[in-house]
C-alpha cells in the first residue's frame, strides 16, 4: 500500500498527457502512515459549472467519535456530515460535489468559494464593512453554537468573507467539526484568542451579536 | 477514550469485488484493451493481470489519487497507461477500449443527470463490455437501456443484504 505521496511519480508523458491540478496543502502525515493532501482541480472535470473545486485526498486518516462508541471513521467522512449539517441549517458552507471511500482512501471534493478573503484580510481591506463582517461572523459561528455543533479549529483562515455577497461569511474546513455543547466555550475562547484582528469594541460588539444568535 | 479496532469488513469486500470482475471478465471472454476509471488506489489490477489483460489504461479523475495509483503499479509497465481524466470527458478516442470497468463511481454521483452522462461517456468510448457497480434499481437498469447498453450479467456483492450490485453491460450494436 502507498506510503506518502511522491508528487513527482509521474512519468514527463504521463504528465504532458494530464491537466495539473493546482496543490493547496502539500502533503501532510499523521502517526508517520496516513497522509492528506489538497489539489485546487478545474470544475469542469467533476462536472460542475464552478470554476475550481478543491479535491482533499486522505489515506488512513481516522477520528474514533464517541458517537460510534470509539469506533474508527474517516476524518473527511466527519467533515461531510458536518457540511452537510450546516447545509441543513442554513449555514454558508462549501458544496459537496463528491465523495468516496476506497478501503483506507477517502477523498472530498467540495466548491470553491469565488471572490472570499480569509477573516483578518477581508477586514483589513479599505473598503470593508467591519461592523456587518463582525456581525455575520457572530451571525455564523452562533448559529453553529446553537445547533449544539463545535467547529473545532476556527480562526481567521476558517472563515472567508465575500464582500460582494454582503459579506457574507462561509465556514470551511470542517474536519473537526463535531456535535457536542459543552465544547462551546472552548470553540469560541480558541476563536476570540486566535482573532486577533477585532479591536476591543470589536469584540464586545461580536459577543452581543454571538449572545443574540445562541439565544435565538 | 480507547481507540478501538473496528473488525476490518472493508477487506472481506474487496475480495469479493475482486471476486465478482474476475467473474465478469471471465464472462466477457476475448478482450484486448481494457479501461479502469476510476482506478483509485489501483486495487483491481492485479485482477486484470491474472485474468491476462495485456493492455490495460488506468485512469483517474483525481490527482491525489492518481498519485497514489502511480506508486502501486504492478510493474514498470503495467498498467500499460496511466492518465488524469475526467469521467464525463475521458481523453480518448470513440469506441477504443474493448472493456471499460467503472467501479465504485457511479453511487456515488449526484443525480440521474450526472449518471446519464457518466454512461454516455462509457458509451462513446467503449466498443463491447462494460463493468459498472452501482445500487439495485429499476431506475438504474432503465437507464443502462436507454442509453444503449444491455444487460449481460449481474453479480451481486451479498445477495440480499447489499444493494452493490456489479452489472456487467454491453454495447447495443
Amino acid at each position: 500500500m502507498a506510503g506518502p505521496l511522491n508528487l513527482a511519480a509521474l512519468s514527463p508523458e504521463e504528465a504532458a498527457l494530464s491537466r495539473q491540478p493546482h496543490l493547496m496543502k502539500p502533503s501532510q502525515t499523521k502517526g508517520g502512515v496516513g497522509f492528506s493532501v489538497i489539489y485546487r482541480d478545474q470544475g469542469r472535470a467533476w462536472n460542475v459549472g464552478d470554476d475550481h473545486v478543491f479535491v482533499k485526498t486522505q489515506y488512513r486518516y481516522y477520528c474514533h467519535p464517541l458517537s460510534r462508541l470509539g469506533f474508527r471513521m474517516p476524518m473527511l467522512r466527519r467533515e461531510l456530515i458536518a457540511l452537510r449539517k450546516c447545509h441543513r441549517v442554513g449555514i454558508d458552507v462549501p458544496r459537496v460535489i463528491f465523495y468516496r471511500e476506497l478501503g483506507d482512501m477517502t477523498e472530498l471534493v467540495i466548491s470553491g468559494i469565488a471572490g472570499s478573503f480569509p477573516l483578518n484580510e477581508a477586514l483589513d481591506l479599505s473598503a470593508a464593512n467591519r461592523n456587518l463582517i463582525i456581525e455575520n461572523t457572530a451571525r455564523v459561528i452562533g448559529s453553529l453554537h446553537r445547533h449544539g455543533w463545535t467547529h473545532g479549529a476556527l480562526g481567521n483562515e476558517h472563515l472567508l468573507v465575500q464582500p460582494e455577497l454582503q459579506c457574507r461569511v462561509n465556514l470551511i474546513d470542517l474536519e473537526k467539526a463535531r456535535p457536542g455543547r459543552w465544547r462551546i466555550k472552548k470553540d469560541l475562547a480558541r476563536f476570540l484568542r486566535k482573532a486577533s484582528c477585532f479591536s476591543q469594541t470589536e469584540t464586545k460588539h461580536f459577543l452581543d451579536c454571538y449572545s443574540l444568535v445562541l439565544a435565538g | 477514550m480507547p481507540k478501538l479496532r473496528g473488525f476490518k469488513t472493508a477487506d472481506l469486500v474487496s475480495w469479493r469485488k475482486r471476486l465478482l470482475l474476475r467473474r465478469a471478465l471471465a464472462d466477457a471472454g476475448d478482450f484486448g484493451k481494457i479501461l479502469d476509471l476510476p482506478c483509485g488506489d489501483g486495487r483491481y489490477w492485479s485482477v486484470f493481470r491474472d485474468m491476462g489483460v495485456a493492455s490495460l489504461v488506468a485512469a483517474e479523475v483525481s490527482k491525489g489519487m492518481l498519485d497514489v495509483a502511480s506508486e502501486n503499479r504492478l510493474s514498470s509497465n503495467y498498467p500499460g497507461k496511466l492518465m488524469l481524466t475526467s469521467a464525463f470527458d475521458v481523453d480518448l478516442e470513440d469506441r477504443s477500449v474493448d472493456f471499460a470497468a467503472c467501479i465504485d463511481f457511479y453511487q456515488h454521483l449526484n443525480g440521474t443527470e450526472e449518471q446519464e452522462k457518466l454512461l454516455s461517456e462509457f458509451a462513446r468510448v467503449s466498443r463491447g463490455y462494460f463493468a459498472l457497480s452501482a445500487s439495485i434499481g429499476r431506475r438504474t437498469e432503465k437507464q443502462f437501456t436507454q442509453l444503449g447498453f444491455n444487460i449481460e450479467r449481474v453479480y451481486d456483492l451479498w445477495p440480499v443484504l447489499s444493494t452493490w450490485r456489479l452489472y456487467l453491460l454491453r454495447k447495443q450494436h
